[in-house]
């Protein structure tokens, strides 16, 4: 039985759950609602007690084995301080979310050792085939995800599709991996919970954020010694994320994010690649936190991403 | 925690070890962009003007035209310009003309220690708090959070800028300001503090944390602003700081204009003064909105790094000390 959750956002209608419901069907699952799943509070669904609860709720249900939240949004990282990580050492179960649910990926995986899975929310994991596949691999067997594979391209031109996966700096890393939202990576920054990126894979993603505001969010963590400590890193496609596409922030002459990244990684000496399908796109993958993955990335452009160890067990 | 953090703390002198001379005229002043691009020629120009007008001989930077995607020419090229301006005897203040974004990559280039030897009036705003904190923080030098040059555009701007830069006596307060109906000042935490000067922008102090650069927040009056922000946004900022454990160490938080912040794009938000009160009743520490500091026209040039008295109540920060020799 899986518990759906909203520690930060509510879904943005009501009905949407109703979708989720036939597809948890589907793969045989049973579930149970938290109690302020649909609760409002400004952008927030209720008050940071009432989400934490619902989460806490979860936590100590005997019958849940995995905490889906319906999606990300805000609120997060508000409950950290009342997150009661003993219990849920307690009670090892599956957490997988993206976006805002990044603040609470880290935090939880950083202070129980718990692996946590960076993925489709229970409100987006049924969207597309290439998503729906990678959730059900990652969650429902106890075998290593082994080689990440990008979705088959589309047989009409689609404008918004991502640039596809590409090597800003070549080399080979194996390692933990450990990530999410780059928002989110930036706002533990100083806080107890600020990623540890140490012999890791340092993953990451953003939606509708400038280019110079990812550079901003990258050079925070340079500044604090993120990148030069971690082994190797993967940009996910960063949706929406083209000079003019926010609805905030533009900024004049902007720089692509590939442009961008190239000038940045430009002597790093270990692998960055970019255009991973891992993000707020319909089609994602899922990466599990704290399991080892080894990445490398030729000079002529080929990217090999395999998860080799278990992310769950019987 | 960031094994990297604070390595270099511990070079770094006292607060306020070193001033400044209020500027007289006839000083040379250095113009640069160490952020984005000024929007064009007849920027630059409008500049020049301004500073002839106020009586300095203005000095330009070699590349404060240049350009480099969303920044005024490369890092290094920035660079080049800011710290020449630094260790130019014959330079007497260091004056932006840009925010955008850029300050943060040159952190680690800048000459603080030329900036010890010999200081000089820096004065910035928006994303160039960045470079004003690290500053004030490597080279224990008060610096101003006041107006980028670009954005002076009435004479009452220019008058407070020009005020701010040439007074070696305490400047008059910073008062609760036009942000609401005048003589009124939103305070939630009623009370009084005293601290040290500190902040600016908040995107642009936010980067700084857990970098070696992270301010020292302990006995601070804090100051933020932001412009063009959303609310959801900021309280992310300010919960990050509440979870940090700094806001802990401030002894008052003036929250000062939020020039066309607001709900923006997204219609279920609640208002800047909402989003924070639960962080600012469980904090406890003086705090008010509205005050004349920030990005707005009718904002002050305000100090950072001197000591001074912060009323919530009154929305009233009073500096007990010059900011310049």
């Amino acid at each position: 039985m899986v518990g759906i959750v909203a520690p930060g956002s509510p879904p943005f209608e009501e009905g949407d759950l109703d979708f989720s419901f036939q597809w948890l069907k589907k793969l045989g699952l049973r579930w149970k609602l938290g109690k302020h799943v649909t609760d409002r509070l400004g952008d927030l669904a209720g008050t940071d007690e009432d989400r934490v609860k619902d989460l806490h709720d979860m936590w100590a249900d005997p019958d849940i084995s995995a905490i889906l939240p319906a999606r990300g949004g805000n609120g997060c990282v508000r409950l950290l301080d009342k997150l009661d990580f003993k219990l849920i050492a307690k009670h090892p179960k599956i957490l997988i979310g993206y976006s805002d649910i990044t603040g609470l990926l880290i935090p939880i995986h950083q202070e129980t050792g718990l692996v946590t899975f960076h993925g489709a929310t229970a409100g987006s994991f049924f969207e597309s085939p290439y998503t729906y596949r990678y959730f059900e691999l990652a969650l429902m067997q106890p075998k290593p995800l082994g080689l990440i594979s990008d979705p088959t391209p589309k047989d009409a031109w689609d404008p918004e599709y991502p640039p596809t996966r590409m090597v800003i700096s070549g080399g080979k890393a194996r390692g933990q991996l450990i990530g999410g939202c780059l928002s989110l990576i930036r706002q533990l920054m100083g806080t107890p919970w600020e990623i540890d990126t140490r012999g890791k894979i340092l993953f990451f993603e953003d939606f509708e954020e400038e280019p110079h505001n990812i550079d901003r969010m990258i050079t925070q963590l340079q500044l604090a010694g993120k990148l030069d400590d971690a082994a190797g890193i993967i940009i996910g496609e960063c949706a929406s994320c083209r000079p003019g596409d926010s609805k905030r922030n533009r900024i004049a002459l902007n720089f692509s994010v590939e442009r961008m990244l190239r000038e940045k990684f430009a002597d790093f000496g270990k692998p960055v690649v970019y255009g991973m399908r891992l993000g707020h796109s319909r089609e994602k993958f899922t990466l599990p936190l704290g399991v080892v993955a080894y990445l490398r990335a030729d000079k002529s452009g080929a990217v090999t991403l395999r998860i080799e160890e278990p992310a769950t067990h019987v | 925690m960031s094994p990297a953090k604070n390595k270099q703390a511990s070079s770094v002198k006292p607060k306020c070890a070193t001033k400044a001379g209020a500027l007289r005229p006839g000083d040379r002043v250095g113009i640069v962009a160490p952020a984005s691009r000024p929007e064009g020629p007849h920027t630059v120009a409008a500049i020049e003007k301004l500073i002839i007008g106020m009586g300095f001989v203005p000095v330009f930077g070699k590349h404060v035209l240049s350009i480099h995607g969303y920044m005024a020419g490369k890092d290094d090229e920035r660079l080049e310009d800011l710290n020449g301006f630094i260790r130019d005897k014959n330079i007497r203040g260091i004056f932006c003309t840009t925010g955008g974004y850029g300050s943060l990559r040159i952190l680690e280039g800048v000459d603080y220690e030329g900036l010890m030897r010999d200081p000089k009036v820096v004065v910035g705003s928006d994303e160039n708090t960045c470079l004003l904190l690290a500053i004030n923080r490597m080279a224990s030098l008060p610096v101003f959070h006041g107006f980028n040059l670009d954005m002076i555009k009435s004479d009452r701007a220019r008058d407070e800028f020009l005020f701010a830069i040439t007074q070696n006596k305490v400047l008059p307060p910073v008062e609760a300001g036009k942000s609401y109906p005048a003589d009124f000042v939103y305070s939630p935490i009623r009370g009084k503090a005293s601290g040290t000067t500190l902040g600016g922008n908040l995107n642009a102090l936010f980067s700084l944390m857990g970098t070696n650069y992270q301010p020292n927040f302990k006995d601070t009056v804090l100051l933020i602003e932001e412009r063009n922000e959303r609310n959801d946004i900021i309280e992310r900022w300010i919960t990050s700081l509440f979870l940090s454990g700094e806001l802990n160490l401030v002894n008052g938080i003036a929250f000062g204009s939020f020039d066309t912040c607001g709900t923006r794009s997204a219609s279920n938000m609640l208002s800047i003064e909402d989003i924070l009160h639960q962080t600012l009743a469980q904090l406890q520490k003086p705090a008010c909105f509205g005050m004349s500091f920030g990005q707005s026209d009718h904002c002050r040039v305000t100090p950072i790094g001197i000591e001074a008295e912060f009323d919530s109540e009154l929305g009233k920060l009073t500096f007990k000390e010059a900011a310049l020799l």
